[in-house]
């Protein structure tokens, strides 16, 4: 596993990056351990793609730092990327070559023997590597980019929406492979507008908004964060007045002896108040990653629109 | 260098790299078919060709026109080999990175373990490769073609003619290459190194006619190709090192561009 230490596999501190007339991202920063999983959340146009272009040396950085292995993009020379793998978010593939053609030559161009994992992973995938990819299907496109990308079973590996175009079973088989990798020490950093496959495979969450890092914590914590609803029942008729003055209580209404309240934040206080009142039992709903998400990006877009 | 990339390059456009020496040579061949009637008139033709006011006969550079290599000169390497070389050399070299640019593939491409320059140098090479093919075969065809038609050509100068009029293509290619490094535009590429191309070739017919474009004529590729006329006077060592240089610090002013690129997504 992480053998260089604490040294992450990847990481951003204080990124900027202008160009054009695309919006760039500012002062972000992030890391990717060995091992684990960071998901990479935002709008469109929120700056994940650049995030990850300026990881990879494709565009670079204004200021702040990009390394990859305690080393810094672009002054190591083009050897650091040996051991990264990428699935491009738009893919564009060569498509006059079969697949097998299209991923010998990327090995080559690795120089790396990869025939192994290749055919280990077309079966998997189940499909035809014979093939010209111009004649094939946009998801069998998409299983050789997944293929290209971890078929030199890299340290590290930077997937921008990868399972767009497979379908769920292909999708499910692409989750239990970044579980396997990231078991064996691989570092993750996966971009996806998928929220459910993000609350699978991410250890933490990073959430990019107008180009600037909102969040990055584990999932726990960021659930946390969100609104949930808390329905409390009693043995008797309780009055919702006695909870107003919590702090965790966003709203409340009595329905005879249950409380149905909205809950943000720590619970304990609400909760030791209503075994007080004779709590008779609990039921709560834990709020998806996307509640989460939608609450954090919510929350902000007034604050951004007000500061221009 | 990477091999694999040349390999590649040169694999994946073998049907227009074929398609360019079949045509190179049914030219030829249709050139050389219809000398013995230009001969056969000779006489006629001389004459005709003397009454052409000096100004005409300058621009296509008419030099003993019913001769072989007067013959060969005005029609093959006058405009028609020169054109045929820069298109070869702006189609691959603008379609070097900005090709792969403009598919998309330059993501994937470039993020593998291999350098920017390196790219670039491998796709150049494959260029010099193809305008040297499309070349030998052009000469080759040319000294074959001229064992049925009699025509007295000296087989160096033929060849001096062939490597002078390819390279003069390398050094349009190596413009598209160097704005298609810069720009990640193929068709921008292409678009402004043909115009080049165009414009040093009406720079180049029209100086004898005019007297301030004779000043211009030792900085116009056309001028270090064609201007010794090399298939009467052989090879023009001065001419074939000013090509060679434009085509190294072209292709190293492209190395250095393709450096400093932000590649859009």
């Amino acid at each position: 596993m992480g053998s260089p230490g604490a040294v992450p596999a990847i990481e951003l501190a204080d990124v900027t990056k202008f160009y054009g007339r695309s919006r760039g991202i500012e002062e972000v920063s992030f890391d990717v351990a060995y091992g684990q999983t960071l998901g990479l959340l935002g709008p469109n146009g929120a700056g994940k793609t650049t995030a990850i272009r300026v990881i990879l040396g494709l565009i670079r950085a204004t200021s702040g730092s990009v390394t990859i292995a305690g080393q810094v993009v672009g002054s190591g020379g083009p050897a650091l990327q040996a051991d990264v793998g990428y699935l491009p978010g738009t893919l564009a593939l060569y498509e006059h070559m079969t697949g097998l053609a299209f991923l010998h030559y990327l090995a080559r161009l690795r120089q790396r023997d990869c025939q192994v994992r290749i055919n280990e992973l077309a079966d998997r995938f189940d499909i035809d590597l014979s093939r010209r990819i111009h004649d094939l299907s946009r998801g069998n496109k998409q299983k050789i980019g997944v293929i290209q990308a971890f078929m030199h079973s890299p340290r590290a590996l930077i997937l921008d929406e990868p399972t767009s175009g497979l379908d769920p079973i292909m999708q499910h088989e692409f989750e239990s492979l970044v579980g396997e990798v990231k078991a064996s020490g691989c570092a993750v950093l996966l971009s996806s507008h998928v929220m459910s496959e993000v609350e699978t495979l991410a250890d933490r969450v990073a959430i990019l908004d107008h180009g600037r890092l909102v969040i990055c914590q584990t999932i726990q914590e960021m659930r946390s964060k969100a609104v949930r609803r808390l329905e409390l029942e009693f043995p008797q008729e309780v009055s919702p007045q006695d909870f107003h003055a919590l702090p965790a209580i966003l709203h409340i209404e009595a329905h005879g002896s249950i409380l149905s309240c909205q809950v943000v934040g720590d619970e304990t206080e609400v909760l030791r108040l209503a075994v007080e009142h004779g709590l008779r039992s609990v039921r709560t709903e834990e709020p998806s990653l996307e509640e989460a998400f939608l609450a954090l990006v919510d929350d902000r877009n007034p604050d951004v629109s007000t500061r221009r | 260098m990477h091999s694999a990339i040349i390999l590649e390059s040169l694999r994946s456009h073998w049907r227009s790299v074929s398609a360019w020496c079949v045509g190179m040579l049914a030219i030829s061949a249709m050139l050389l078919a219809m000398y013995p009637s230009v001969q056969d008139s000779a006489a006629n033709m001389d004459q005709f060709i003397a009454q052409f006011p000096d100004a005409l006969r300058a621009m296509f550079r008419m030099t003993d026109y019913s001769s072989g290599p007067g013959y060969l000169s005005t029609e093959m390497f006058s405009a028609m080999a020169p054109l045929m070389f820069i298109a070869i050399g702006t189609a691959w070299g603008s379609s070097a990175t900005a090709g792969e640019e403009d598919k998309g593939t330059a993501d994937l491409l470039f993020s593998l373990p291999i350098s920017r320059a390196s790219v670039v140098l491998s796709k150049a090479v494959a260029m010099l490769l193809v305008l040297a093919l499309v070349g030998v075969v052009l000469a080759a065809g040319i000294s074959a073609g001229t064992a049925f038609v009699s025509i007295e050509l000296q087989l160096s100068n033929l060849m001096a003619v062939c490597v002078a009029t390819a390279m003069l293509g390398a050094v349009f290619g190596s413009v598209a290459l160097l704005l298609g490094a810069m720009f990640g535009k193929r068709s921008l590429a292409l678009g402004i190194s043909v115009a080049l191309a165009i414009a040093s070739y009406l720079l180049f017919s029209l100086a004898p006619l005019v007297e301030w474009l004779g000043n211009l004529l030792p900085y116009n590729p056309f001028e270090w190709a064609t201007g010794s006329q090399p298939l009467f006077n052989g090879w023009d060592g001065p001419g074939l090192i000013w090509l060679a240089l434009a085509v190294i610090v072209l292709c190293g002013a492209a190395v250095a561009a393709i450096q400093r690129r932000d590649f859009a997504s």
